[in-house]
């Protein structure tokens, strides 16, 4: 993974690039989908939750790598959408994808000794994903890349609000 | 549609089951290396011999150099693996992803690896836990739990901003010294 704050700011800056033009999506739902960001990263549970107890416990194999796909994503969000107020379902939903695929779409492109990014899409697409290996994981210019898209966001985020009146 | 507490509980519990599933399924992804998809040191340790001759995407830690050692380990089971042909020199503790052939004798004959120094590995968890504050902080912020409609709701106000909060607690503090 790319380190969780580029992810969310990455999130941030397409959430707040997003409420210039859709005018519900204001902090309150930007937020929704910087923790949408986090949503694949729900894998990292292994460090907690070792796989063999998980594995007794269920009697089946067990892996939380499938947690870090687009499947693993859509159905976590199901269960955070479920827990929300029925009015508010939507639009966390949306907010929630937005997050998460933002997550998958900045993993994609990691550098790895194979060359492929793994199963991101899994299951929709069953097999690993080429990447152009355009970072690491622990490189910290990735991270300033989005902050500076976040800041220039939040400049043109609030420019459109002022010329709106 | 899942407005009772009931209607939800049971959802949740399906979507868990659903959630359970995927992963036993990914878990069980057959090896397919047209496909990108490698044996891991989980199937390495299960099976050395199986795979000698293969390819393999391994992830662990370097325990000693010249020549690089790596120790996989998976379920409570461990293996140390020399490194033949690495290009690089990492360090003791270094966190190294290989991707090589297995050859006879606990040897790994490197194709290609990617080192994360220590360091960066301090860098990202402590980024990352920062990422984690400031984002719980905003969702605290805008949201609030209410356990008698057992759901997650939107604040009717939003909490002020941290920065607001500890402006004022600053103000505070310098007004009465």
């Amino acid at each position: 993974m790319v380190d969780l704050l580029a992810h969310a700011l990455f999130a941030y800056a397409a959430c707040t690039l997003l409420g210039v033009r859709v005018a519900w999506i204001g902090p309150r739902y930007v937020t929704v989908g910087m923790a949408g960001a986090f949503v694949p990263d729900l894998s990292k549970l292994r460090l907690v939750v070792p796989e063999s107890l998980v594995r007794e416990a269920i009697g089946l194999p067990f892996a939380w790598g499938g947690l870090h796909t687009a499947g693993g994503s859509l159905v976590s969000i199901a269960i955070g959408v479920v827990l929300v107020e029925p009015g508010e379902r939507r639009r966390v939903a949306a907010m929630l994808a937005i997050g998460a695929a933002s997550h998958l779409l900045a993993d994609a492109m990691l550098r790895t000794a194979t060359g492929y990014s793994g199963h991101l899409l899994w299951p929709f697409v069953p097999t690993a994903l080429p990447t152009p290996g355009l970072y690491l994981s622990t490189e910290p210019w990735p991270t300033l890349v989005a902050a500076g898209l976040a800041v220039g966001v939040r400049v043109i985020a609030r420019h459109g609000r002022g010329v709106e009146g | 549609m899942l407005d009772t507490r009931a209607a939800r509980v049971a959802t949740l519990a399906i979507l868990t089951a659903a959630l359970l599933w995927l992963c036993a399924r990914f878990a069980t992804l057959p090896p397919d290396t047209g496909a990108g998809n490698f044996p891991n040191a989980g199937n390495l340790l299960s099976d050395y011999d199986a795979l000698v001759g293969r390819e393999v995407l391994l992830t662990g830690t370097v325990v000693s150099t010249d020549p690089a050692v790596l120790e996989i380990a998976r379920g409570g089971r461990v293996m140390r693996l020399v490194l033949r042909d690495l290009a690089a020199s990492p360090a003791v503790g270094d966190r190294v992803q290989v991707h090589g052939t297995v050859r006879p004798g606990r040897v790994v004959e490197v194709i290609d690896a990617v080192v994360v120094p220590r360091s960066g590995l301090r860098y990202a968890w402590s980024v990352s836990f920062l990422a984690g504050l400031w984002v719980l902080g905003r969702l605290v912020r805008f949201w609030r739990i209410d356990p008698g409609r057992f759901a997650v709701v939107a604040r009717s106000r939003p909490l002020a901003p941290a920065s607001a909060t500890l402006r004022n607690w600053l103000r505070r503090v310098i007004d009465r010294g």
